[in-house]
């Protein structure tokens, strides 16, 4: 395996004690002929992410693709159906599936989100947002917990793209995600896109968010474009990031002493040599230097926030 | 601990907000009757929108990403019948199905039923225009599943690679791979899979009975149109498996005079279907035979 930038062992205080990956790309079905035809020494980043949904109960391509990409980069399953913030009962049999590619993929480490996605039996397969309370914060530590249980490992959660809060809401963002870490021992995925476009719809200061969170329990950061809707904007993963994002991304590598990036697309995805020119804007951004990112798209309509229709377009050899 | 009385509220919450998302985005859905929290009670407005703008925006995205989803299951069907056409068949099917799986895979898995149940039912028997949308959605998710089974990649078939002659004798069991899905549709999908292949529309497809098997090789999955009689015979074998012989008699049961010259045809077919990834062996039973 090629990691580009070493694992720390210095500080095994820090993400957990788990190690900085570097820089890498989400695994999509755009990019799996060009894979496949390219020496893994030539695939220009250090490891993937893959959506964990869409490789269970999965025999075909992507699962031969991934099972070449395992053997030669490390991998981190990143899912958007545990629901973790949920009412309902949490989902055995999806546990059950989840720990089981896990075996196989044997991931750096496992993660969703801080949201729920249904309740009711349903599933909206939408990052729905949690009320921030001391009861829910009680109530997603008793949930994180058994989930880390049945994994056998610390659970990663990422800070979701939020469009509305709730009246009840009295424990900001930041703070519940401390909390919450440090009442399970979870992880954190930081989301900088997420944290700007919650901040930018909600009127706080994305800088100080980055300043609160518990920078040793960051594991991972994201970073993704949005769309600029006039009134709000919304995390449509299918732009270059934005200009603004830069800095914020900047401030969180510098707490956290250095952390995994991965660079998320999931709509409009473009070629992957164009992927990874974005991506190295990361690391001329760490250095400072900041890079001059296009105007940030406008919609008023139709903008979709975290686009999934790319886990079911077909794969094949 | 958590505290009862606050878990409650957490629920009524959650109910409350996927009940008014689901209804606000498909009108014959009814918000959930147990609250009567208002908009404004549950959520605060911002600089820029009131609490009601913004619970849209989920309700708005809630359909959107089920469409978007639905586009790309159904692509060759969206492609022929057009974006409109196909939102509406689409929306009329989120109205009805709510997914209740952590997979998106599975959203798609009623869909043909329901186009099937609901087309108009005057002047639309089998073969009709009107009868396409269910067939081609019918073949479009055999495609999308064939694709993700458990396949024939992974076995190591060198007992299928002997003389044809063989593969028939008398207790030689095969059998379908996971990955195979057998058709019989009223209609010819033929040249609408090649043209939305070459990213052209598809033409409205011929109506005429086809007899079609699924089949993934080497991870790639293609549409085969059999002989009446060698579906028969595939569909005798089953997954569970079944001796080819036995499986010839089933399909002359079926199949009737067309079924005729099925074991002559056998043998010089075996090896493409072998190929073509639509068998497996169900037992070792050739390898055995032959060191007896």
């Amino acid at each position: 395996m090629i990691v580009a930038n070493a694992p720390d062992h210095a500080s095994d205080r820090r993400r957990l004690g788990l190690p900085n990956l570097g820089d890498g790309v989400g695994l999509r079905t755009e990019h799996f002929r060009h894979l496949m035809r390219t020496p893994p020494r030539d695939w220009g980043v250090d490891w993937f992410e893959i959506i964990s949904e869409n490789f269970l109960d999965n025999h075909g391509y992507a699962a031969h693709v991934l099972e070449v990409i395992v053997a030669h980069r490390p991998v981190v399953m990143h899912g958007v159906s545990l629901s973790i913030g949920s009412t309902e009962r949490l989902d055995r049999a999806y546990l059950a599936k989840l720990k089981a590619l896990a075996e196989c993929v044997r991931p750096a480490w496992i993660s969703d989100h801080l949201c729920w996605t249904g309740v009711g039996g349903i599933n909206t397969h939408d990052l729905l947002p949690m009320v921030l309370t001391e009861a829910s914060l009680a109530h997603v530590a008793d949930r994180v917990r058994a989930v880390q249980d049945v994994l056998g490992r610390p659970l990663v959660l990422e800070n979701p793209s939020t469009y509305l809060e709730f009246c009840s809401s009295d424990v900001p963002e930041w703070e519940f995600l401390a909390r919450l870490t440090e009442a399970t021992g979870c992880g954190l995925l930081l989301d900088v896109n997420n944290v700007y476009v919650s901040a930018t719809n909600h009127g706080f200061d994305a800088a100080t968010y980055i300043e609160a969170i518990p920078a040793d329990r960051v594991v991972q950061m994201h970073l993704a474009g949005h769309t600029d809707c006039g009134t709000h904007l919304i995390d449509t993963h299918d732009h270059p990031v934005a200009a603004p994002v830069w800095p914020l991304y900047a401030q969180a590598q510098a707490r956290t002493g250095g952390t995994s990036t991965l660079l998320e697309w999931d709509a409009s995805i473009p070629a992957y040599p164009d992927l990874l020119a974005e991506l190295a804007k990361a690391k001329a951004a760490r250095s400072g230097e900041f890079p001059a990112a296009p105007a940030t798209p406008f919609a008023v309509e139709e903008a979709l926030s975290t686009p999934i229709g790319h886990q079911l377009r077909r794969a094949h050899g | 601990m958590v505290d009862p009385t606050a878990e409650a509220d957490l629920a009524t919450l959650q109910h409350w907000m996927q009940s008014r998302i689901v209804s606000d985005a498909l009108p014959r859905e009814a918000a959930w009757p147990a609250s009567t929290l208002s908009v404004r009670e549950a959520i605060r407005g911002s600089a820029e929108l009131p609490p009601e703008a913004r619970l849209r925006i989920y309700a708005r995205g809630y359909v959107l990403r089920l469409l978007e989803c639905l586009r790309a299951d159904f692509p060759v069907l969206h492609a022929m019948v057009g974006g409109q056409v196909f939102d509406l068949f689409a929306t009329a099917y989120l109205t009805k199905h709510r997914s209740r799986s952590p997979s998106l895979f599975d959203l798609g898995a009623g869909f043909a039923d329901f186009l099937e149940a609901t087309r108009p039912t005057e002047g639309a028997g089998r073969g009709t225009l009107q009868a396409i949308p269910a067939s081609l959605a019918r073949l479009e998710r055999a495609i999308a599943e064939s694709s993700r089974a458990p396949g024939p990649e992974t076995r190591r078939d060198y007992e299928l690679l002997v003389p044809p002659i063989l593969l028939l004798a008398p207790g030689t069991r095969l059998r379908l791979p996971a990955s195979v899905r057998l058709l019989r549709l009223d209609f010819d999908f033929t040249a609408a899979l090649a043209a939305a292949d070459r990213g052209e529309r598809p033409m409205q497809p011929p109506a005429k009975e086809t007899c079609v098997a699924v089949a993934r090789s080497h991870y790639r999955v293609q549409v085969h149109t059999l002989e009446p009689a060698r579906l028969a015979w595939l569909e005798a074998l089953g997954d569970a498996g079944a001796d080819a012989v036995d499986a010839l008699a089933r399909a002359w049961e079926s199949a009737g005079s067309a079924a005729d010259r099925l074991s002559a045809d056998l043998l010089t077919w075996l090896p493409v279907a072998v190929q073509a990834g639509l068998l497996t062996k169900a037992e070792n039973d050739v390898r055995r035979r032959f060191e007896d």
